[in-house]
């Protein structure tokens, strides 16, 4: 009897243990990438001319959920290149408000990516089908044609 | 057994607190893929004007040289790096009697112009502009020239064909 007291009592530690980390551990997700081809249907008025210098993505290139919140969240975001040009210029913005319980705040206007993080948009509790869009500035016939990468990272932490 | 309810009592609270002292954070991450493909565009902005050959002021010469510098090009191109591209110029049929000649200008940075570049074999191409880069330019001028080398019976020519091509140049 004591025996059996002994194992539940350690079955509820040990589930403390574990649910104290998984309860408050923030979490986001995201789906979407962004893929553009500039081609010679892009140049801005046929031969001769240069190319069309602004591209935009879908309003919601990218969605974001933000779960396992503890309150008030912030989400950085910052891009590191794998191929990149020195013309182009990449660009965020958040579109949508999303959904859930909580609140959400700023990022509506576009903000340049670099490799550094920098505030994007905060909020409380979670949220879900947050939508993000994406710019790219800078384009002209002198990059040369390749294959561009970047990652961009998103990273929610609490507040 | 009391001992290890206390360790797992202690390490509970630690988990626990450290739960809340430390702000949890998460990264995702999207890729963002920009392909630039290779463009090689040109144009003409039209066919140039009729040139007619006229009797010579002074007899015994040959007809005077005739011109036309109404039409110009415009091209587009981008290429990898250590790579250039070129226009190059060939006439279907020569003219009987007429050495057809032609000059392309380049404004600086969009090519290097060869000059004036002579016709001299049908459905030859020749090179009129190369170590073309990544580049736009237009309203770059094209001038004939006709130059009449020989008498011969009086013709009214059919059009001729002139094709400008913008390719790839040898590395």
């Amino acid at each position: 009897m004591k025996k059996t007291v002994t194992y539940k009592l350690l079955t509820i530690l040990a589930l403390l243990m574990f649910s104290g980390g998984l309860c408050w551990a923030i979490s986001i997700t995201e789906t979407g990438n962004w893929s553009e081809t500039v081609d010679s249907s892009d140049l801005a008025a046929g031969a001769g001319s240069d190319l069309i210098s602004t591209y935009e993505s879908a309003s919601n290139a990218v969605v974001i959920d933000i779960s396992n919140t503890a309150g008030n969240w912030a989400l950085d975001v910052k891009k590191l290149d794998t191929t990149w040009h020195n013309n182009l210029h990449l660009y965020i913005k958040r579109t949508s408000d999303g959904s859930g319980p909580g609140t959400i705040s700023g990022g509506a206007t576009y903000q340049e990516l670099t490799d550094a993080d920098l505030s994007f948009f905060s909020g409380s509790n979670d949220r879900s089908n947050i939508n993000i869009q994406l710019k790219l500035t800078g384009v002209t016939i002198t990059v040369p044609p390749n294959v561009y990468n970047t990652t961009v990272y998103y990273t929610v932490y609490d507040q | 057994m009391k001992v290890l309810v206390r360790i797992l009592l202690i390490l509970s609270l630690f988990v626990g607190l450290t739960s809340v002292a430390i702000a949890t954070t998460d990264t995702a991450q999207s890729t963002v893929t920009i392909t630039f493909s290779e463009i090689s565009e040109l144009a003409v902005s039209g066919n140039p004007a009729t040139l007619t050959i006229v009797a010579p002021a002074t007899a015994g010469a040959l007809p005077a040289d005739q011109s036309d510098a109404t039409t110009t090009m415009a091209w587009t191109s981008n290429v990898e790096a250590g790579q250039t591209r070129k226009i190059t110029g060939s006439l279907a049929t020569l003219f009987d009697g007429i050495d057809l000649y032609a000059t392309i200008t380049a404004t600086s940075g969009t090519g290097t112009s060869a000059g004036e570049v002579k016709f001299t074999i049908a459905a030859t191409a020749y090179d009129f502009v190369t170590a073309i880069g990544n580049c736009n330019t237009s309203n770059e001028t094209i001038t004939f020239r006709a130059n009449v080398t020989s008498m011969v019976a009086p013709y009214t020519s059919t059009a001729k064909v002139v094709t400008w091509t913008l390719t790839e140049d040898a590395v």
